[in-house]
């Protein structure tokens, strides 16, 4: 079955793996008008806060409507969004018994990757941030105190993301 | 919405995943019917009840006395 650009957005955003039937449709309308809900009336509370305080601080105002919306949307609307479609089971991963380890397996495999890839990142990143330090590029690129911290949030951003995938791996061939 | 959709299913010997399958959902779905946890659209109601060779009635009816 052909399914268009915006279905694809609707099962990434939510998380959605196999077929995006009538129930994870509806599902995924209910818990996005809630968390639209939610965002307007916080803007709109935002926003008359903030003209209040900019007749006394402008740069407060600012900095403050610049930190409640990041606030707001990553604590409040996403996370409401993971963990409302994970309570409806939005992001089950469902296979067959004799695939279930195979699944996880494959998972622990590219969780593997995405540490090496993370931990490069976070090292070249790191070093390009440091630019304005004594040590030049290279030196900072090398530093010991680079590199540890770089691999241990690798290994711990992808232990924590195959973790999460994992458990979400079910026994389709299971009937409930 | 109580229906006969499990009993219809066993009978057939047929599993939630092979009836998801056939009516073009996920079998999460199936399993949320089957436990009323979930109100199918009519136009899955008319595809469970071709699935299973029966009719809406048979699957889907309950008398008032039986609310």
């Amino acid at each position: 079955m052909k399914i268009n650009r915006r279905d694809k957005l609707v099962k990434h955003f939510f998380g959605i793996w196999g077929v995006l039937d009538e129930y994870k449709r509806a599902e995924a309308n209910r818990i996005a008008a809630n968390a639209f809900i939610f965002l307007f009336w916080f803007e709109l509370a935002l926003i008359f806060l903030a003209m209040i305080v900019a007749n006394v601080n402008l740069h407060l105002a600012l900095y403050g409507m610049i930190g409640f919306n990041i606030l707001g949307v990553i604590y409040g609307a996403v996370l409401y969004v993971i963990l409302a479609g994970h309570r409806a089971g939005l992001d089950n991963i469902e296979v067959s018994a004799n695939n279930v380890q195979a699944v996880k397996q494959f998972n622990r495999r590219r969780g593997f990757w995405l540490a090496i890839i993370y931990t490069l990142t976070y090292l070249v990143a790191n070093a390009f941030l440091h630019w304005t330090t004594p040590r030049s590029f290279i030196n900072n690129l090398i530093a010991w105190d680079n590199i540890m911290p770089a691999i241990i949030s690798g290994g711990l951003y992808s232990w924590i993301l195959t973790f999460l995938v994992n458990r979400r791996v079910k026994n389709a061939d299971i009937d409930k | 919405m109580m229906n006969h959709v499990r009993e219809f299913r066993t009978a057939q010997g047929m599993s939630q995943l092979a009836l998801a399958q056939e009516t073009g959902v996920a079998r999460q779905t199936v399993n949320l019917i089957e436990n009323d946890k979930y109100n199918p659209t009519l136009d899955l109601c008319l595809k469970l009840a071709w699935a299973l060779h029966t009719d809406l009635d048979t699957l889907f009816w309950r008398d008032r006395h039986e609310d």
